[in-house]
């Protein structure tokens, strides 16, 4: 099932985690930092200052506007951490859950529904 | 530049500068175009560019008068290293860029009339000829190309000569500490690039060239948020060299901004090194002081991050505004005139973003005045 597509800022292998919505700075400061490796984090804008300390800590990032030349891409490409920009979603994703990005060479990234399991607790 | 004359001795027409800003907004539009939207959620960041930009049309031309008297830019942007401190490409690019952009938007919000302040535009646009030519370390420049190439070949040949094999391992601990670097910088500049300059391609040899990515934190008290962190960081310049092959195409953009393509440059570099940059030196680093120096990046990066949270948003607006406005402090206390120019930002900028009244969209104000739908590039030209 198809969630989204966007642009991939690197071609990169499919990963899956859980999706949560980064919205202020207090959701960085407050997040888990032993959930970030299974994180994908969900942003609506492409500056980079907002996610910066956990950025290289993130399973991936997923931007709603912006493109690979935007701020948050460039860095993400440094840190080697999978990346989509611009993404349309089609649908809401609730915090918690399980997505897989798919960001083949010169295709549309995909962002599509993740294996079934629990969130973490 | 197209249209200018190469030779310094000659002072360009208006017709010849209007060339060159015809060529330069091109460019800039089409770079500004790729970014598509210019928004964070921890810094307003389109209301800061437009109000810094404002500063700049206001008070730039005079600080940077002030500093000519004090010292020719053409010795100013010739002293020491031309990477690794803010009298560097992005440093000056941006400095002429914000100016003519802040042009634009009071143009479009009928403030100035397109005939306004010619003899500002003319003294700006003199420092920043004489500056690049300063920085270039040349009397005629280069033909324009998708390369900046202020490194002297000296330079360039100690860094051939310190380069790394790039081993997996040492190429993993190189790539986090620039994404770290950049990521702080990022921070520090309140979501600007200022801080992240990339130069190059520096020819090695047919098969393989030098690209330079220079990072520059505060060290001088430029930026106010820094001081409790400043301490944390055992260097504030960085200059990490990559040696790449032929076939990874480098590209460096009007303000300093490389692409590659492939665009992942780093899983091809094929020897590397990592300098701290002292006044006139290039300190190479080892292996062994870089996971170190990821850890005190990483706990400034957390502090800082803490203190700009704290911040209501007005404030981290008024720090962006500072950060944009204050380019030229690091040439004022080059040139020794830093305590001659007020710093503070003018009523009038502060007035376009002060909460108190409702003022346009910045983001349609930056698109419409700046990007310029309907036009060839960014700037009108000057009369």
């Amino acid at each position: 099932m198809i969630l989204g597509e966007g642009v991939s800022v690197f071609a990169a292998r499919p990963v899956s985690g859980r999706a949560y919505w980064f919205s202020s700075p207090a959701d960085v400061l407050l997040v888990d930092p032993k959930t970030l490796g299974e994180t994908i984090a969900f942003v609506r804008m492409p500056g980079v200052a907002f996610l910066s300390p956990i950025l290289g800590q993130l399973r991936a990032v997923v931007c709603t506007t912006g493109s690979p030349a935007s701020h948050l891409a460039l860095v993400a490409l440094q840190y080697g951490v999978p990346c989509i920009m611009g993404a349309e979603l089609h649908e809401d994703l609730p915090d918690g859950t399980a997505v897989r990005l798919e960001m083949r060479a010169g295709r549309r990234a995909r962002i599509t529904a993740g294996a079934a399991s629990r969130p973490p607790a | 530049m197209h249209g200018l004359p190469h030779d310094l001795a000659t002072e360009p027409s208006l017709q010849e500068w209007n060339a060159a800003l015809e060529d330069l907004g091109r460019q800039y539009k089409a770079a500004l175009q790729q970014r598509t939207v210019f928004e964070s959620e921890m810094f307003p960041i389109s209301a800061y560019v437009v109000m810094s930009h404002v500063e700049d049309y206001l008070q730039l031309p005079e600080r940077l008068r002030t500093i000519e008297r004090a010292l020719d830019p053409y010795e100013l942007f010739g002293r020491g290293l031309p990477v690794g401190s803010m009298r560097n490409f992005i440093g000056l690019m941006s400095t002429l860029l914000h100016y003519l952009s802040g042009r634009e938007i009071l143009i479009d919000l009928q403030e100035i009339a397109p005939s306004s302040d010619l003899r500002d535009h003319l003294d700006v646009l003199r420092f920043w000829r004489r500056g690049l030519h300063g920085l270039l370390g040349v009397r005629r420049l280069p033909e324009p190309s998708p390369s900046v190439l202020p490194l002297h070949r000296e330079r360039v040949e100690q860094i051939i000569g310190e380069l790394i094999p790039a081993q997996p391992e040492v190429a993993a601990v190189v790539r986090r500490l620039g994404a770290t670097l950049t990521s702080y910088c990022f921070l520090e500049s309140c979501d600007s690039r200022l801080g992240t300059c990339d130069t190059g391609p520096y020819p090695i040899n047919e098969e393989r060239y030098l690209a330079l990515r220079e990072l520059v934190i505060d060290h001088d008290g430029r930026y106010p948020w820094v001081d409790p962190i400043r301490s944390l960081l055992p260097h504030h310049a960085f200059v990490i060299a990559y040696e790449l092959p032929t076939s990874v195409a480098m590209r460096v953009n009007v303000w300093g901004t490389a692409a590659f393509e492939p665009s992942d440059y780093h899983s091809q570099a094929t020897a590397l090194r990592v300098y701290a940059a002292h006044e006139d030196r290039l300190l190479p680093l080892t292996v062994a002081e870089l996971q170190p120096l990821i850890r005190s990046l990483e706990a400034a990066q957390a502090q800082l991050y803490r203190n700009f949270a704290q911040m209501s948003r007005q404030d981290r607006l008024l720090c962006g505004v500072r950060m944009y406005a204050w380019k030229s402090k690091d040439w004022a206390a080059t040139a020794g005139c830093l305590q001659g120019i007020d710093w503070e930002l003018s009523p009038r900028a502060r007035r376009l973003y002060d909460g108190r009244r409702p003022r346009p969209d910045p983001s349609r104000i930056f698109a419409e005045a700046v990007i310029g739908e309907g036009r060839p590039g960014s700037f009108r030209p000057l009369r």
